[in-house]
Formats: structure tokens, C-alpha cells, sequence
């Protein structure tokens, strides 16, 4: 008797150009150990990237016919996805269509409820779930009673089952780089050595969404940091980690393990670092580990914002860590957010003139969004925020900033990051 | 948020609203040597974060024979943003665009009065205004051909016989290629109309993602584009 036909399983991202989606590499790399699902299921993945035209992507999911279409979703890619669903569904409505991801999760009845294309989503940490959620397609079971999904049940209704539990050993997750499920790619490859986040911003998924810390092996992070630095052509990566300096411990363990590699020149680029806790000794550590440049605050000057915010500010501590980096030839970018909830429009610029005033090399303005699943998305009408509720929900107003003030405020900061990047580099050929 | 040191490299010969300023004077130039010196002065009393920066100004510095080594100069001083403070219809010429950016400009000022050709002969004598224009789409070329990142400025100055044209003004230095316009209320009628035109100016900007500032009697521009207006013009050109 034949075997019958696996379920074909298509996991497609829409990246930002030039990056592969490391959450799709994990659901893939994860199912595909999952001895119950050999031989039940296919995989093919494709990392496209969000400048695409939505018919073109769904030209290209259709040609390889999926029963299952799992589709990864945050804020900024979240429209062209929806499309994405809305175009293969009506083409073939016999696919399955999945979403998983920060924008879909805290918010999954919303989501199905507003998009009639999509049929299950995936909440919180989807490996397991996807995983179960596949194992019970295999065989016909009820995908409602899947821990972490909410889905169309019997008659249209929305079902949530029950949170899953995190994972408790995250090795247990295979490495999609070790496993050959994902091919590092030169300046777009990124490592994730740890979850959660000590933080609880507001404005921000991450300390929420996985809650506790939780860390990969030394071993794992050893394995994956010499087979991403090594693959060929590889000048830098980069790490996801929400600050890369999280201990003293942890920093020494990792430029430890990245210096040999940084020594033959292989450099990482925009790690998130928390820049107050950096003096010489730090710095000195992350210029061992290859770092060339960090990501860093501070968001916000405005002492309403922050306490909105729950973030801590010390501009004497900041600026150290600025110049402890800068004398070690460390880029640094300082992030500051327009929007948030308590600043006005001067608290804005007294924020981009600080940075300015350290001259840290990348000075970055954005506009808040207002991420489902997180604080300020809770508190929003209690704070006063309004805000699209289309992704990528960007804000509209604050009890401090009208509309028409917040358009203004973006206009001028771009203008005055052009002044500041227009620039002679040392070195810098002409 | 960053200081320009402005480098006198000359005076006169600025294309302005003649009805108002008269005819340009000679233009005259500066030594070369002294210029370079002023620069050295300059960048060692620095202690401006970031910089030092130099803004070469007076006399259009396009026209100033030894423009080359007067930006080498800077370079060599260790000068981190030049700017020129230019009328813009020298970045069409030959290969002053490119050339300028290859040499270290990263920062161009650019004075225009109308965009208007028939409004710009009558006020200033001649078609500066979309010679201007043509200069910035020129620099802005250049740049994205180059890949080097740079910031472009329009300085208008708005009097009573420009300020009915300043929204077009703004529109055509946004299709041009400019980043920001700065607009001096000079000479203008004191009136509802000249305060709409303003705030029309600064919608226009905002329309097209150029910010739009404005000094001068910022009294007249209407309070909901408070944000646009600058009190203190530390910018001022000579």
C-alpha cells in the first residue's frame, strides 16, 4: 500500500532586504526533529522580503501548492502578510493558513475575526505549538484543543485553547544554522543566545512576550557562533539578544568565544547593548568580541515619558558609556522615540540634542508604535494614546502632542539626522 | 544641535530682491592664504561636539578661484562637516557638483529668491531662481550617484515681493532635491494673507517631508506652526 501523500508545509516570511527569519528557521528546524511528523510532512521555507509585491508572493506560495501556509507577522510586514493570506486563500482555499508571530499573538480572536483568510494563529513561543499544531493536521484531530492556538472551531467560532508552557531547555530547539535549515548569509545571519528580557519597557514586546530569561547552553551558543562566523563569505553578523552585555559574566563568556573569530576580522554589527552599565572594561570586552558598532537608547529624555515608559535614565552614565565606546572605535546608535506617552515635542528634541551633543556616530528617530501585547498598548485609552489600530500602529496622538505636531517632529528629526550623518569619516576616501 | 563656523571667503555679488536690497556690490574675493589660516584658527579653538564644522561663506565660495584648496585646507585641519553657502547655479557648472563632494562638501546652502523664472528676473535682474534649482537637482544627483550622504538647506527670504510665490517657492525647491527650507521674514505686509502664505510654505514642506523653519518676525506666522518657527537665527548667513 503506498504511503499516502506528506502535508506540504510552506513557512513564508516577508524580511526587511538583505535578513532570513530566524523564527522560521526554529519552526522548521523544530518540527523537522519531531519523529512523530518524518515522513508526514514537507517542508519548504521562503524568505522573501517585504518590498514585494503581495501577488507576486502569492504567486510564488501557490506554485508549490501548501496544504499549510504558516506566515510570520510583526508590525511593520503585517499588511502586505494579511494580503498575502487573503490572495492564497482565495486561490486555494484548501490551504490551511497559519499566522504566528508578535503582532498576531497577543491579540489572536482579533486577528482571526478581522482576517477571514487566516485559519488558525499561534500564540506566544511557536515552536511547540506550529509543531503540535502540524501533528494534529496529520492525523485529522481537532487543531481548537492545540495548547497556544486559537482557531475556527465547528460553525465559524473562535477557539482559544489553552497558553503553552515556554519551553523550559531551549536546546532543545535545534539550531537551524546546525541542522542546515538556514545558510548563514554574510551581514544578515543573527544569533539569538537568550530569551526575555530584564526590562520592562513599554512600549516594547519583549519583556513581556517571554517573560523569565532564559538561555541557550554555552555549548549551543558556541556551536552556532563558530558555524555562523565561518560559513563562507562571512564578514559580520549580528546578534538579537535585547542586550547583548546582560552580566559582566555573560559578556566574557561571549567575546570569549568571539574573539578568535573577531581576531580574523569577522566584525558584528548593532547589538542591542545596555549602555549605562558599559565602562573601559566592558567596552574593551565588546571590542574583543569583534563589535562594530551597538544599538542603544536612550528612547526618551522626558522624566514623564520614562516613568510612563518604566525605563530608567542617567545622562551622566550614558554619556560614559558612549565615550568608553567611542575611544574603543565602537559606532554607537542612539535611539530616541517620538510620541511617547507624558513627552512633548521639546522633551523630543532636548533628547536628540543630547545625543547629538555625544556625537555618537548613528542617531535614529522613530515613531511610537503601539505594539499589540504590549504595556502601552494595554494602558492606551487609560494614557490617552491614539493610535492606528492597522498595523503597524503607529501613533496618531498624545495628550501632549496633537497630530499635526507629531508629523512636524518627524519631518525635522529626519532633517536633523541628515544634517548629522552628512559628515567626513575619518579614513574616509574622497 | 551642530555649529558652523562661518569662513568669510569674500562679499558682494549676492542675487537678492534688488527692489529691496538694490544691486548686488562687487563681488570680491579673499586671499587664499588668509582663508586657510582662518580655517587652522578655527578648527584648533574648536571645541564644538560634534565638529569642528565650517560653513564657507560671503561671496558665492563657487566663484572664489582656489575653492579646491580651500576645502583640501579644511580637510587637512581635520574639519568634519564643510558647508558652502552658495547662490546653487554653480553646481551645474562642469563638474562642480561631483567635485565638490569628492573633495569633502557635504553641507550646501542654497540662497534663492523665487523659483519662479519670470518672478526671479523681475525681482533679482536675472533667471537665479531656476538656475538655483537646476544646481540643488544637480548636488542631489551627484550625491545618490556617489552613495555619500549629504544635507541640503534653501535659504528664501520672503519680502513683499516674493512672499505670494513662497508655497510654490517651497514646492519647487522640494522637487529640486532640497532637504529643508529656511525662510526670513524680511520686508512683508503685515497682514492675514502674508500669515497664511507662511504657514501655507511650511504645509507645502511638510506635504512633500521637507522641513520648513522660519525666522525673522515669526509673530506672523500663525501659533498651530509654532514648531516651525527658529527665534534664534545662530545660522545667520553675512
Amino acid at each position: 500500500m503506498p504511503s499516502p501523500e506528506p502535508t506540504r508545509v510552506v513557512l513564508c516570511a516577508l524580511n526587511s532586504p538583505g535578513y532570513q527569519s530566524l523564527a522560521l528557521g526554529y519552526l522548521r528546524a523544530y518540527a523537522q526533529a519531531d519523529s512523530r511528523l518524518a515522513g508526514r510532512v514537507a517542508f519548504q521555507t521562503l524568505d522573501l522580503t517585504v518590498d514585494l509585491d503581495p501577488w507576486w508572493v502569492a504567486y510564488r506560495v501557490l506554485e508549490l501548492e501548501p496544504d499549510v501556509l504558516g506566515l510570520s507577522v510583526v508590525c511593520w510586514n503585517a499588511r502586505a502578510v494579511f494580503e498575502v493570506a487573503r490572495i492564497v486563500k482565495a486561490a486555494r482555499p484548501q490551504t490551511t493558513i497559519v499566522l504566528g508571530g508578535p503582532e498576531v499573538g497577543p491579540v489572536a480572536e482579533k486577528v482571526l475575526a478581522a482576517q477571514p483568510a487566516a485559519d488558525v494563529v499561534v500564540r506566544g513561543e511557536g515552536e511547540a505549538t506550529f509543531t503540535e499544531l502540524l501533528y494534529a493536521t496529520t492525523r485529522g484531530r481537532d487543531v481548537t484543543r492545540v495548547e497556544g492556538v486559537t482557531a475556527r472551531g465547528r460553525g465559524g467560532t473562535v477557539v482559544s485553547a489553552p497558553d503553552r508552557a515556554l519551553i523550559a531547555d531551549l536546546d532543545s530547539i535545534p539550531s537551524p544554522y546546525l541542522t542546515g535549515v538556514m545558510t548563514p548569509t554574510d551581514n544578515g545571519a543573527y544569533i539569538e543566545t537568550y530569551r526575555g528580557c530584564p526590562h520592562r519597557c513599554g512600549y516594547c514586546f519583549e519583556g513581556k512576550g517571554y517573560g523569565r530569561i532564559r538561555s541557550f547552553s554555552e555549548g549551543r551558543i558556541a556551536a552556532e557562533i563558530d558555524a555562523v562566523a565561518q560559513a563562507p563569505g562571512m564578514t559580520a553578523f549580528s546578534f538579537i539578544d535585547p542586550v547583548f552585555n546582560l552580566t559582566g559574566e555573560r559578556l566574557q563568556m561571549l567575546a570569549r568565544l568571539l574573539a578568535p573569530h573577531a581576531a580574523r576580522g569577522i566584525r558584528l554589527h548593532t547589538v542591542e547593548v545596555d549602555i549605562e552599565r558599559i565602562d573601559d572594561a566592558a567596552a574593551a570586552l565588546l571590542a574583543r568580541a569583534g563589535v562594530a558598532s551597538v544599538e542603544t537608547g536612550p528612547q526618551s529624555v522626558g522624566e514623564a515619558a520614562l516613568a510612563e515608559c518604566r525605563r530608567g535614565f542617567d545622562a551622566e552614565r550614558f554619556r560614559a558609556g558612549v565615550a568608553a565606546l567611542k575611544r574603543r572605535g565602537i559606532i554607537v546608535e542612539c535611539d530616541l522615540i517620538v510620541g511617547l506617552p507624558g513627552d512633548a515635542v521639546r522633551d523630543f528634541f532636548d533628547g536628540l540634542a543630547f545625543v547629538m551633543s555625544l556625537d555618537p556616530g548613528i542617531v535614529q528617530t522613530s515613531t511610537l508604535h503601539v505594539l499589540p501585547g504590549t504595556d502601552l498598548y494595554d494602558r492606551a485609552d487609560e494614557l490617552g494614546l491614539v493610535f492606528d489600530p492597522e498595523p503597524p500602529h503607529e501613533i496618531i496622538s498624545t495628550p501632549t502632542i496633537g497630530y499635526a505636531d507629531l508629523r512636524r517632529a518627524e519631518v525635522r528629526a529626519t532633517w536633523l539626522q541628515k544634517r548629522y550623518r552628512a559628515r567626513l569619516s575619518p579614513g574616509e576616501e574622497r | 544641535m551642530l555649529e558652523f563656523n562661518p569662513i568669510i571667503v569674500g562679499g558682494g555679488g549676492r542675487s537678492r530682491c534688488r527692489a529691496c536690497h538694490g544691486s548686488a556690490e562687487p563681488v570680491t574675493y579673499r586671499a587664499p592664504g588668509d582663508i586657510a589660516t582662518r580655517i587652522a584658527e578655527v578648527v584648533s579653538a574648536s571645541t564644538a561636539v560634534p565638529g569642528p564644522n565650517i560653513l564657507l561663506t560671503g561671496a558665492d565660495p563657487f566663484g572664489h578661484p582656489e575653492l579646491p584648496a580651500l576645502v583640501e585646507a579644511a580637510v587637512s585641519a581635520g574639519v568634519e562637516r564643510i558647508a558652502i553657502d552658495t547662490d546653487g547655479a554653480a553646481l551645474r557648472a562642469g563638474d562642480n557638483a561631483a567635485g565638490s563632494l569628492h573633495a569633502g562638501v557635504r553641507h550646501y546652502i542654497v540662497r534663492v529668491t523665487a523659483a519662479d523664472e519670470a518672478l526671479s528676473v523681475r525681482v533679482t535682474g536675472g533667471p537665479s531662481g531656476p538656475a538655483a534649482l537646476a544646481g540643488i537637482a544637480a548636488v542631489r544627483a551627484a550625491a545618490q550617484r556617489l552613495q555619500t550622504p549629504i544635507a541640503i538647506e534653501a535659504r528664501v527670504e520672503a519680502c513683499r515681493h516674493t512672499i505670494a510665490a513662497l508655497p510654490s517657492t517651497v514646492a519647487a525647491l522640494a522637487e529640486a532635491g532640497a532637504d529643508a527650507v529656511r525662510i526670513t521674514v524680511g520686508d512683508v505686509p503685515r497682514s492675514a494673507e502674508t500669515s497664511a502664505l507662511l504657514a501655507a510654505a511650511c504645509d507645502t514642506g511638510m506635504v512633500n517631508a521637507v522641513w520648513v523653519d522660519v525666522v525673522g518676525d515669526t509673530a506672523l506666522l500663525p501659533a498651530t506652526h509654532a514648531l516651525h518657527m527658529t527665534e534664534e537665527d545662530a545660522d545667520a548667513l553675512p
